[in-house]
């Protein structure tokens, strides 16, 4: 598979989308990366396709849907990469950080569902992950509006696995444990749950890139045909640890 | 018998009607000082706050928007104001437009985070500081089995449902260091008059479809049924219990 098909990854700035990339052009696929929450808002290279919009902005969704169609024709594939972890506290959070939070990670997640799974939905075809995190399920403890937002995501893959899934395109959410590069983000001073995980982590690793590139490839594939609104947690077995005190 | 509440104050957000008025009717039952905002219905307000007063109970009503940091801040001061104090915070008020995604706008999109979200995350900062100082303190977030379970008529409903979800866990873990408890409960099908939304809810489910079940055992709730675990949640009973989402739908969850 893959000949004349493309993928947009909408955050590429997300540690694990350079291996998504990479695998999935290994496939045959077009990639488009998406480089969110920077000012200069076109393409920022001169050869390839990288561009930098807005995600959770409906209007810049629009335009790059206008472009991509343009330069390279349809869109098949949505991947969902948009995954700012803001650390606050509930107690203190301003109302601006609360709202930036909301939007980077679960307005983004709409907007381009929105504008890219309607676009899929004419087609007849297409395929929505969002790559998500655990923290859908399992709270933080240092960034509750993050999870928060990832929450909402989760029912956001829902419904459209519905609304969408009449019209062939399916949508999945991976709930993946953090990366290496996450790790900091994620520490928290009341929960011990990402504390020594690789200790936890029945299979005594966190999860890799190419974990992640793995399932997203599995996801698009016609093996994945009938997967849709799947919550599939790619953890290592993290969540299993209970009761860490 | 004694009173779960007596001397209790709490605040009811949307507890003017439907199942927050059930709510604000049970706190008021048990003994607690109620303050609920009104945001579309003062009518039905005042008459909730009159059955309260004609039940013996103490109730006082009054205009906030929740999507509005000012107007929150004003109601909690309020409660502070007449009741000394907040023990209880019930999370209710919500919008529920009945929109698919094609339908919704980035405004309509903006206005449901805004309220459904940001109003539950607004009024738990602006009542923490009194909450702290409470003997049972208490959080309750009103959800909905569409936090867990599409809907298939709103989308962004259920994408509020789901994230306060995670506020509530969040909170419970956050809070915990103050006594603080924080639950959600998730009705199913409650029977109050209709909601906001301008589209049938069920426009995708095959409601003309033969019924081969006898479903006749599925009864749909009453807000009473929502009120009994929000007693009991905010009572010393509850104490041990946070951070838990409870299904509240006579188990139509399972069919």
């Amino acid at each position: 598979m893959g000949t004349n098909r493309t993928a947009l990854i909408t955050d590429a700035s997300h540690p694990a989308a350079a291996a998504i990339a990479a695998r999935l052009e290994s496939e045959g696929i077009t990639v488009i990366n998406n480089y969110p929450r920077r000012s200069n808002k076109s393409v920022i290279a001169e050869v390839g396709d990288d561009y930098a919009f807005d995600t959770w902005s409906l209007a810049d969704m629009k335009r790059l849907l206008d472009m991509i169609i343009s330069n390279r024709g349809d869109v098949n594939y949505l991947i969902h990469t948009d995954n700012v972890i803001l650390r606050a506290r509930l107690e203190d959070i301003t109302e601006q950080d609360f709202k930036r939070a909301l939007d980077y990670n679960a307005k983004s997640a709409f907007i381009t569902t929105k504008v890219f799974g309607e676009h899929m939905a004419q087609k007849g075809d297409g395929t929505i992950i969002y790559l998500s995190t655990l923290h859908d399920e399992k709270p933080t403890g240092c960034a509750f509006a993050y999870s928060t937002a990832k929450g909402a995501v989760k029912m956001l893959c829902k419904e459209i696995a519905l609304f969408y899934g009449r019209k062939g395109v399916r949508a999945n959410v991976i709930e993946a444990d953090y990366m290496e590069e996450q790790r900091e983000s994620l520490d928290s001073l009341i929960s011990p749950f990402n504390y020594d995980a690789e200790t936890k982590i029945p299979l005594r690793r966190l999860v890799k890139a190419q974990d992640i590139a793995d399932v997203v490839s599995f996801l698009i594939s016609k093996d994945a045909a009938f997967i849709n609104g799947a919550d599939i947690r790619l953890d290592g077995g993290h969540v299993l640890y209970y009761g860490d005190r | 018998m004694a009173k779960l509440l007596e001397g209790h104050t709490a605040v009811v957000t949307g507890g003017g009607k439907g199942i927050g008025a059930g709510i604000s009717k049970a706190l008021a039952a048990e003994g607690a000082n109620v303050l609920f905002n009104y945001n579309s219905n003062p009518d039905m307000a005042e008459r909730t706050v009159a059955d309260i007063r004609g039940s013996g109970g103490e109730a006082f009503t009054m205009y906030a928007d929740v999507a509005d940091r000012d107007q929150v801040d004003a109601m909690i001061a309020k409660a502070v104001e007449l009741y000394d104090g907040i023990d209880i915070l019930v999370n209710n008020a919500a919008w529920q437009p009945n929109m698919d995604i094609d339908e919704y706008t980035e405004e309509d999109y903006d206005r449901i985070m805004d309220i459904n979200l940001g109003g539950y995350f607004r009024c738990m900062q602006a009542a923490l500081p009194y909450l702290k100082n409470s003997q049972c303190p208490r959080i309750i977030n009103i959800s909905s089995v569409h936090g867990i379970r599409p809907g298939d008529f709103d989308v962004c409903y259920s994408m509020t449902k789901g994230g306060i979800k995670m506020l509530t866990r969040e909170a419970a873990l956050e809070f915990a260091r103050y006594g603080i408890t924080v639950n959600e409960i998730l009705p199913g099908g409650i029977k109050i008059e209709f909601k906001s939304g301008q589209t049938h809810p069920f426009k995708h489910k095959r409601i003309d479809r033969p019924r081969k079940y006898d479903l006749s055992f599925v009864k749909p709730g009453m807000p009473e049924d929502i009120a009994n675990v929000v007693i009991f949640l905010a009572s010393q009973k509850g104490h041990h219990i946070s951070g838990a989402s409870i299904i509240v739908d006579g188990g139509a969850i399972l069919l």
